[in-house]
C-alpha cells in the first residue's frame, strides 16, 4: 500500500502541474461595429406555413451588435417588410407579429405576411427591409423547382425496441429523381398525419440514428439532414431510411389522435438555402473547439446580415 | 490548371545532364588516383556523416555522405597529407605519397580537450565552403542537452529552436518551416517517410534520441536528390549498434521510460540496436482505478530496430525497423440485474495511432569513385476509432443479446524503391543521381460498422475505399567547383505521379551556389522548384491524429512551390563561430484548406475532394543564425524575420489572409555550459510573435433563438507575444560498470502565461464580454535519471 500512496502522491502531483495552466483576459482591439438590420427567411410554394418549419416559415428581423457589447441581442419590431418579384412589382407586405406586455415578448422580431402571395418555382424575388435608425436591406432568391418522386413506400414493421412498443416503425423507401450536371440540395422529413390528413405535431426520425461518429455533416442522403446529389452522380436518388414516430399525436383542437397517415416531404432548397444551412451548422459544430477553424455563416443579404432562401416542397402521403 | 511540360523543357533537361557530364569527363584530362573509405567511430563504429575530409597541402576536400564514405581524387604521385574532422571527435591525419588507388578507414576517437579550440578541422565542412544553404544539422549529445519538457528529450522541439522554423502551439511538436504547412516537411527515418511524428496530440515526436545518428534539416536550396515536399526535409538517420561491444544506456523520467541496448553479432561484421520507450501514467493510475467502474487509459510506446551487416568489405546491409503507437483506451462493464431482471453490459472504446516503418539498405562500393545506395521501405501510418458494445439481457419469459462493432480507420502506406550513386571523379566534381519509385495507398476514411441482435444482423456498413497513386522521380545533381571562389550544386529532378488514370510531371531545377569573398567569408544563392503529390486535410493546424492524407487527384492538384534564397555565411572569432543571414522567398500553388464548415467526419466515402478548396500561399523573410559548436560553453542564436500569407478564392471572400503560423519576429537562444566536475548547465529561450487567430467581431440573430456570430477576417487578429526560459542541470556520475547523469530540468522556468487559444467570454466575477486566453504550462519542473554502460 505504501508504494501505491507514493505513486498516487506522485501521479496527484503531475496532474495538478498539469491543471495550474490558467486563463487570464486578453485585450483585443475589435474595431467598433455599427448595427445592421439582419433578416432570415426562407420563401416555399407550399402556400401556408409548411410542416415542421419553425422561425423559418415567418420573417425575422433583427440587428446585429458588437461582440464586445453586453446587451442582450434584439430583434427589430418597426421594419418595413416588403416582397417584390423579378419586375420589381410588390407582391407581399409582412407585419409584425411580436407582442410586448413588459414582463415578456412572444414573437419579436417575427413578421406574418398579409397578401397570402404564394411564390412560384423559377421566379426571383426580392425582400426589403426598411426601418429607422438602420440602413436598408435586402436580398434576392429563386425559388427552385420541385423535386420528382417516382416511388414511395413505406413498408411497418413490429418496433424493434421493447420501449418502442407505441411507435410507428418502419421502412421508408424513395425514388427522387435528380436533374443530372446541376448541384441540387434535398432534405427528407416525414410527419404524423391523423385520419383527416391533418398535422399530429410529431416528425419521425430514424431508427438507431447514433452510430458512433457524427456522420451529420455527411452528404449521404438521411432523414431530417440536407444532401446534396453529389453522391448520387445516376440522375436517381434512391433514398431508404429506417424511421419512426409516435402512433399518437395531437389533433389542432388539442385532443390525443393516432397517426393515420405519413406525411413525406422531399424539399428541393435552392443553394441560397444549403449554404446558409450547412455553414451555421458548421459554425455550431465548431464552436466547442478552440483549435477547428472558424466558419462564417453564409450572408446573402445587402448592407446587413442574414439570407433569403428557397425551399419547393414535394408532398406525398402514405396510409398506414 | 494542369500544367502541361512541353518538349523544350525535355530538352533543357538533356541539356543540363551533358552540361554534368561534360564537366565530369573533362576531369579525367590529367591522371589521378583516389583515396576512399569510411569515417567512423573508434569505439563504436559508427559511421560519422558529413565529417570534414581534406588535403592539408592542396586544400582540395570533400565530406562523408550519409553512410560515411569518402572519396578524393588527387593528381597522381602527389605527397598528401589527408585530414579528417568532426565535432568532438580528434583530427586525424593520413600522410602518403599518392601513388596508387588508396582505401582507408579513418576510425576517430573523441576529443576529450575541448577547451582548446581546434580552428581549422574541429568540425564538418565549413559553412563558408559548402554550396549548400539553409541545412542545419544537430549533433545529438547537443540535442540530448536542451532542457525538455517533462524531461522528455525531444528532436523536433529542439529544430523548432532554428531560424525559419515556428513551433505551432504552445508545447507542440510540429514542423512550420518557412512558412509552409505541417504536410510540407518531408521526415526520413533511415530513408522511411515518417508520416505523423507526434505522440499525445502532439506534445512529444515520436524520435527517441538514444536511437538517433544524425539529423539534418533542410529547409531550403533542396539539392536534387530531396523531392516530394515543398518545405522541409528531415533526415534522420538511426544509430546502427555498436560493431565492437554490447553497450546500453537508458533513462527514467517522470512519463516514461527509455532503454537502448546495442552491440554486435559478430565483432566488426554484424551489429545491432533496439531502442524502446513506454510512458506509464495509465500503469501508475491503474491501481486506483476499480475495474468494477470501468478502466481508462493512455500511453504511447516507440520501439526502434536496427541490424547492420557488412556483407564484404564492397557490401553493407542495413535493416531498420521503427513502430511507434499512441492509446487511448476505456472499457466499462455493467451488471444492473435485479431479482426479476438480468442485464449485463460490456463496452470498450479506443483511439489509436502510430506509425510503422521499416528499411532496408544496401551500400555498395561499386568502384572507388562510385558508391551506391539502394533502399526499399515500407512506410505506414494509421488513425482509427473502435467502439464494441456487447449486452445480455434476460427477463422472465424472454432473453436477449446484442452486439455492436464500428471501426472508422485512416491511412496511408508507402512501399518505396530507390537507387543513390554518389560519383566522386575528382575533387572538383561530387556528382549524384538515381531514381525512386513510391506506391502511396490511401484510405483517407473508412467506417466499419455492425450491429447484431440475436444473430440477426440489423444494421450494417462498410464505406470507404482505397486510392492508389504511384510517384516515380529521376534526378541529378552535381556540386562543382567552378573556381577556387566559385562553387555551384546543379541538378534537376523529374518527377511523376499517376492517380485514377490521371498523370502529373515535373521537372525541377535546382541551383545552389557559393561565391568566397575571402577565405571566411561566402555569398551564397539557392533556387529550387518543388512539388508535392500528397496533401494533407486538417481544420486543426495543430497535427491531430485525425488528420487525413490524400492524393492529388483528377480535381484536386499536386502542390508546388518555388523557393529561391540569397545569404552570407562566414565563420568569425578564429573560426569559434559560424554566422549565416539568409533572405528567402517562397510561392506555393495547389495548397488545399477545407471549405469553411467541413471537417473530417464529412470524409466518410471518397468525399473529400468536394470539401477542400485549392489556393496559394507565399512565404518570406530573413533569418540570421549565429552559433558556437565547440569550447566549454557551446549553443546558438536564431532570428527570424517572416510572412506568411494564404489566398484561396473561397476562403474569407477571397481576400489574402496570413497564415495560422505567421509569425513576425523568432528568437531563439540556446546555451550549453560545462561546468566542473560533471556539471552541465544548458538553457533555451524563446520569443515569438503571437500566434495569428480569426475572431468573432460581431453577432446577430438569424431567428428567435439562433445566434449567428461574424468573423473577421480570417487571423488577423494575434494573440500575446510568447515567450519562455527553460533550464536544466546535469550532474554526470562516473561509476565502475558505466555512467550515471542525473538532469533537473524547469520548463517555463518564470512561469510565464503563453496563450494556448483564447474564447469569447464572460468573467466569473462580470457580466462583462470579453476575450479570454487559455494557458497552458506554467513552470514545470522535471527530474531524469539516464545512464550508460
Amino acid at each position: 500500500m505504501a508504494k501505491y500512496k507514493l505513486n498516487y502522491t506522485a501521479l496527484c502531483g503531475l496532474l495538478c502541474l498539469l491543471l495550474l495552466g490558467c486563463e487570464m483576459v486578453q485585450e483585443v482591439d475589435i474595431p467598433p461595429h455599427t448595427p445592421k438590420l439582419t433578416m432570415r427567411f426562407t420563401l416555399d410554394d407550399s402556400g401556408e406555413a409548411a410542416a415542421g418549419f419553425y422561425d423559418e416559415d415567418r420573417v425575422f428581423i433583427g440587428r446585429s451588435q458588437g461582440v464586445l457589447d453586453n446587451n442582450e441581442l434584439d430583434a427589430v419590431a418597426n421594419a418595413t417588410v416588403r416582397l417584390f418579384d423579378a419586375g420589381g412589382q410588390q407582391v407581399e407586405l409582412y407585419e409584425h407579429a411580436g407582442v410586448d406586455t413588459g414582463m415578456y415578448r412572444t414573437n419579436w422580431g417575427i413578421y406574418n405576411p398579409t397578401q397570402g402571395f404564394v411564390p412560384v418555382s423559377g421566379h426571383a424575388y426580392t425582400m426589403r427591409v426598411d426601418a429607422p435608425g438602420f440602413e436598408g436591406i435586402e436580398a434576392t432568391t429563386t425559388l427552385p423547382a420541385a423535386a420528382s418522386v417516382s416511388n414511395a413506400l413505406f413498408t411497418r414493421r413490429a418496433p424493434s425496441n421493447e420501449y418502442y412498443m407505441d411507435m410507428i416503425e418502419g421502412n421508408l423507401q424513395l425514388t427522387i429523381l435528380d436533374e443530372v450536371g446541376k448541384e441540387n440540395y434535398y432534405k427528407v422529413v416525414v410527419y404524423g398525419l391523423d385520419s383527416a390528413y391533418h398535422q399530429t405535431g410529431y416528425t419521425a426520425y430514424t431508427v438507431d440514428d447514433g452510430n458512433g461518429i457524427d456522420m451529420s455533416s455527411s452528404e449521404k442522403a438521411a432523414l431530417n439532414r440536407i444532401f446534396t446529389d453529389e453522391l448520387y452522380p445516376s440522375g436517381k436518388i434512391n433514398f431508404a431510411a429506417d424511421v419512426v414516430l409516435y402512433g399518437v399525436g395531437y389533433s389542432q383542437t388539442g385532443e390525443q389522435v393516432p397517426v393515420k397517415h405519413l406525411e413525406v416531404q422531399v424539399q428541393q432548397l435552392n443553394r441560397d438555402e444549403y449554404l446558409f444551412q450547412k455553414t451555421r451548422e458548421a459554425q455550431s459544430r465548431n464552436d466547442d473547439n478552440p483549435f477547428a477553424e472558424y466558419s462564417n455563416v453564409y450572408n446573402n443579404v445587402k448592407h446587413g446580415y442574414g439570407a433569403l432562401g428557397g425551399v419547393a416542397i414535394t408532398r406525398v402521403v402514405l396510409d398506414l | 490548371m494542369k500544367q502541361a511540360y512541353p518538349g523544350r523543357h525535355r530538352l533543357r533537361l538533356v541539356l543540363l545532364c551533358l552540361f554534368i557530364l561534360g564537366f565530369a569527363t573533362a576531369a579525367f584530362a590529367q591522371q589521378r588516383h583516389t583515396i576512399s573509405g569510411y569515417v567512423r567511430d573508434a569505439a563504436t563504429g559508427e559511421n560519422l556523416i558529413g565529417a570534414a575530409v581534406y588535403d592539408l597541402r592542396t586544400g582540395k576536400g570533400t565530406s562523408t555522405n550519409s553512410y560515411g564514405f569518402y572519396s578524393l581524387s588527387l593528381l597522381a604521385n602527389d605527397s598528401v597529407a589527408l585530414v579528417t574532422s568532426y565535432v568532438g571527435y580528434e583530427r586525424k591525419t593520413l600522410l602518403l605519397q599518392l601513388a596508387q588507388d588508396v582505401v582507408h578507414t579513418f576510425a576517430l576517437g573523441p576529443n576529450n580537450s575541448l577547451e582548446t579550440v581546434e580552428v581549422v578541422a574541429s568540425q564538418q565542412e565549413k559553412i563558408e565552403e559548402t554550396t549548400r544553404m539553409s541545412t542545419i544539422s544537430v549533433p545529438i549529445e547537443q540535442l540530448k542537452a536542451v532542457p525538455a519538457l517533462l524531461g522528455e528529450v525531444d528532436v523536433i522541439k529542439t529544430l523548432q529552436l532554428l531560424p525559419g522554423v515556428q513551433s505551432g502551439t504552445e508545447g507542440a511538436s510540429g514542423l512550420y518551416v518557412r512558412g509552409g504547412g505541417p504536410d510540407q516537411n518531408l521526415i526520413l527515418l533511415d530513408g522511411a517517410p515518417v508520416y505523423n511524428a507526434t505522440h499525445l496530440f502532439g506534445f512529444f515526436s515520436v524520435f527517441n534520441a538514444d536511437a538517433l545518428n544524425h539529423i539534418e534539416l533542410v529547409k531550403g536550396g533542396f539539392p536534387a536528390r530531396y523531392g516530394g515536399r515543398l518545405s522541409s526535409v528531415l533526415d534522420i538517420s538511426m544509430k546502427e549498434g555498436n560493431m565492437n561491444k554490447f553497450r546500453g544506456e537508458g533513462s527514467v523520467g517522470l512519463i516514461a521510460s527509455k532503454l537502448t541496448l546495442e552491440g554486435p553479432i559478430k565483432k566488426d561484421t554484424a551489429s545491432f540496436i533496439v531502442s524502446a520507450r513506454r510512458t506509464y501514467v495509465d500503469v501508475l493510475a491503474r491501481p486506483f482505478m476499480k475495474k468494477d467502474e470501468g478502466v481508462v487509459g493512455y500511453f504511447f510506446h516507440d520501439l526502434n530496430a536496427k541490424l547492420n551487416y557488412n556483407l564484404t568489405s564492397k557490401d553493407r546491409l542495413y535493416l531498420s525497423f521503427y513502430t511507434g503507437l499512441d492509446r487511448f483506451h476505456s472499457r466499462y462493464v455493467s451488471d444492473l440485474s435485479n431479482s426479476n431482471d438480468s442485464y449485463y453490459s460490456k463496452d470498450k472504446s479506443s483511439l489509436d495511432w502510430g506509425n510503422n516503418t521499416l528499411s532496408l539498405r544496401w551500400n555498395r562500393i561499386l568502384s572507388n569513385r562510385l558508391f551506391l545506395n539502394t533502399t526499399a521501405t515500407y512506410s505506414r501510418y494509421q488513425f482509427d476509432i473502435g467502439m464494441q458494445n456487447e449486452s445480455e439481457r434476460s427477463w422472465p419469459g424472454g432473453s436477449s443479446k446484442s452486439k455492436y462493432n464500428l471501426l472508422y480507420l485512416s491511412n496511408i502506406r508507402d512501399y518505396s524503391v530507390k537507387g543513390d550513386l554518389d560519383y566522386l571523379p575528382n575533387p572538383n566534381h561530387y556528382v549524384r543521381f538515381g531514381a525512386q519509385a513510391v506506391t502511396h495507398q490511401f484510405r483517407p476514411g473508412a467506417l466499419h460498422m455492425k450491429d447484431v441482435d440475436d444473430g440477426q444482423v440489423r444494421n450494417e456498413l462498410e464505406q470507404g475505399s482505397r486510392t492508389v497513386g504511384n510517384e516515380a522521380a529521376i534526378y541529378v545533381e552535381d556540386d562543382v567547383r567552378l573556381s577556387d571562389k566559385l562553387k555551384v550544386n546543379v541538378g534537376a529532378r523529374l518527377t511523376g505521379f499517376l492517380v485514377d488514370g490521371e498523370a502529373y510531371t515535373s521537372l525541377e531545377p535546382r541551383v545552389a551556389a557559393r561565391y568566397l569573398l575571402n577565405d571566411r567569408l561566402a555569398l551564397k544563392a539557392s533556387y529550387a522548384k518543388t512539388s508535392q503529390f500528397i496533401h494533407l486535410l486538417t481544420n486543426s493546424g495543430i497535427g491531430l491524429p485525425t488528420d487525413l492524407w490524400v492524393p492529388a487527384t483528377k480535381v484536386v492538384e499536386p502542390q508546388r512551390a518555388s523557393q529561391i534564397a540569397i545569404g552570407a555565411a562566414q565563420t568569425i572569432l578564429d573560426g569559434q563561430y559560424e554566422v549565416s543571414v539568409e533572405g528567402y522567398y517562397k510561392t506555393m500553388k495547389g495548397i488545399i484548406e477545407y471549405k469553411e464548415g467541413s471537417n473530417f467526419t464529412t470524409t466518410i466515402s471518397n468525399n473529400w475532394e468536394n470539401k477542400v478548396t485549392a489556393g496559394k500561399g507565399w512565404a518570406y523573410g530573413a533569418e540570421i543564425f549565429l552559433q558556437k559548436k565547440v569550447g566549454n560553453t557551446s549553443g546558438w542564436v536564431g532570428y527570424t524575420l517572416s510572412w506568411s500569407n494564404r489566398l484561396f478564392a473561397e476562403l474569407n471572400y477571397g481576400a489574402r489572409f496570413p497564415y495560422r503560423y505567421d509569425r513576425r519576429h523568432d528568437i531563439s537562444a540556446v546555451l550549453f555550459h560545462k561546468l566542473n566536475r560533471g556539471w552541465n548547465f544548458s538553457s533555451t529561450w524563446v520569443y515569438g510573435t503571437g500566434n495569428s487567430v480569426t475572431l468573432s467581431e460581431s453577432r446577430y440573430l438569424a431567428g428567435e433563438y439562433n445566434v449567428i456570430e461574424n468573423y473577421g477576417s480570417r487571423n488577423s487578429y494575434r494573440m500575446r507575444a510568447y515567450h519562455r526560459l527553460d533550464l536544466a542541470f546535469s550532474k554526470t556520475k562516473e561509476k565502475s560498470w558505466g555512467q550515471v547523469v542525473n538532469t533537473v530540468s524547469l520548463y517555463n522556468a518564470y512561469s510565464r502565461q503563453n496563450p494556448f487559444y483564447m474564447y469569447y467570454g464572460r468573467g466569473r466575477d462580470s457580466d462583462e464580454s470579453t476575450y479570454r486566453q487559455v494557458a497552458l504550462f506554467p513552470i514545470i519542473p522535471s527530474f531524469t535519471k539516464s545512464f550508460k554502460f
